[in-house]
């Protein structure tokens, strides 16, 4: 009774393993035939990827350099505005009316100008304007010369 | 043995469902495994040629798109180191000095014969990365000169397009009145005089004609000459 129990046993782990084998065999089977439909393309991916990082890098120093160009547009806007508030105190001086510019002394904060005019009374018209500081006056003969700071203000 | 056989009778199905695992097992981890991995890693490498197509068509784009943009600033935009702005700026005047140091560059030009010696703002215009420190114009002996005090940046760019639109003041006189002149007149024909400026040079003057650049003849009174200035003054000679 034993023995035969034994031999049922072992029948059945024979049988077992036969049919669990033939399972793994055919999903082995049919995984390789679903890994032979997919092409080894390894090699393409890793040459695209190599391509792709290589074109990103270069595209991001373009992309600095087209950054750095633009903010150099801005500077020039910039730049501009800046000398057009210089030229702006200079236009100040047309209050004045007739006059001959000897020197002009022009940094980013005031404008010193040195003169030529017909009278001192040209000068009134600077009135109290804080943005006009007559600095000096020296009455010549035929012509007055006055130093004349200009500012923002 | 006995007691062997016993145990595999009391425990048949506990072994074989042991046996079932063990062997599922196995078989699992040393033939479905390798394959079930080699596959599922074709698929990701599929997924990954997928995307990497698509990322590198993106790219692609990406450049065509910076390269046109870089071509037409590149176009505009030139590196310019002192010299090269010089040159620029001999638009302006001629240039006398350049003089250039990691810090500062300084530019002399002589803008006498310009019909705007403010035209280097306009030209300064077209410039980047360059902080214009001081500007001096100074006039003598009839020329004008013009002194620039640049504090370049790492890169100063000079831009062909005129953003700017400044607005030039062009009705400025530069240069120092001359004194008064002092012609003799030798002779007299009607409204026309015939004056002596110096042993060398004869004029003839008519009211309202300019002795020069600075003093236009206004009348002669009593034996004498009366001259009036640009700047409205007059004198008697």
């Amino acid at each position: 009774m034993i023995r035969k129990r034994c031999g049922w046993c072992l029948r059945w782990c024979c049988l077992l393993a036969v049919s669990l084998s033939s399972v793994a065999l055919s999903a082995w089977v049919m995984l390789g035939s679903l890994i032979q439909e997919l092409p080894d393309q390894s090699s393409e991916l890793q040459r695209l990827r190599a391509s792709n990082d290589q074109l990103a890098n270069q595209l991001m120093s373009d992309q600095t350099l087209v950054n750095e160009l633009d903010q150099s547009i801005i500077a020039q806007k910039h730049q501009a505005k800046g000398l057009q508030d210089r030229l702006s105190r200079l236009e100040r001086l047309h209050d004045f009316g007739a006059l001959r510019l000897i020197s002009v002394a022009d940094d980013q904060s005031r404008t010193v100008v040195k003169l030529q005019l017909g009278g001192i009374s040209q000068l009134d018209s600077a009135g109290s304007s804080s943005a006009v500081i007559v600095r000096s006056i020296h009455p010549d003969s035929h012509a007055v010369v006055a130093e004349v700071e200009l500012t923002d203000g | 043995m006995d007691s062997y056989s016993m145990w595999i009778v009391r425990y048949t199905n506990l072994l074989l469902v042991c046996w079932f695992l063990c062997v599922s097992c196995g078989l699992g981890f040393w033939i479905v495994k390798p394959a079930f991995e080699q596959y599922v890693e074709r698929l990701i490498e599929q997924r990954d040629l997928r995307s990497e197509t698509t990322r590198a068509q993106s790219l692609e784009d990406r450049r065509r798109r910076l390269d046109e943009r870089l071509i037409g600033l590149r176009a505009n935009i030139r590196t310019l180191d002192a010299t090269s702005l010089a040159n620029r700026l001999r638009e302006s005047g001629n240039i006398l000095r350049v003089e250039a140091s990691v810090d500062r560059w300084m530019i002399d030009i002589d803008v006498t014969d310009q019909s705007n010696p403010l035209e280097l703002y306009r030209l300064l215009g077209h410039v980047s990365g360059l902080t214009v420190d001081t500007i001096d114009v100074q006039s003598a002996d009839r020329r004008i000169t013009l002194r620039l005090s640049l504090i370049p940046e790492e890169r100063v760019r000079w831009h062909s397009v005129d953003i700017s639109a400044l607005e030039l003041p062009n009705d400025f006189q530069f240069g120092q009145l001359i004194d008064c002149p002092a012609p003799v007149v030798k002779a007299q024909l009607a409204d026309w005089f015939l004056v002596e400026i110096n042993p060398s040079q004869i004029q003839r003057l008519q009211v309202g004609d300019w002795l020069n650049q600075d003093w236009r003849f206004l009348a002669y009174r009593d034996q004498q000459l009366i001259f009036k200035n640009s700047l409205g003054r007059i004198c008697v000679k």
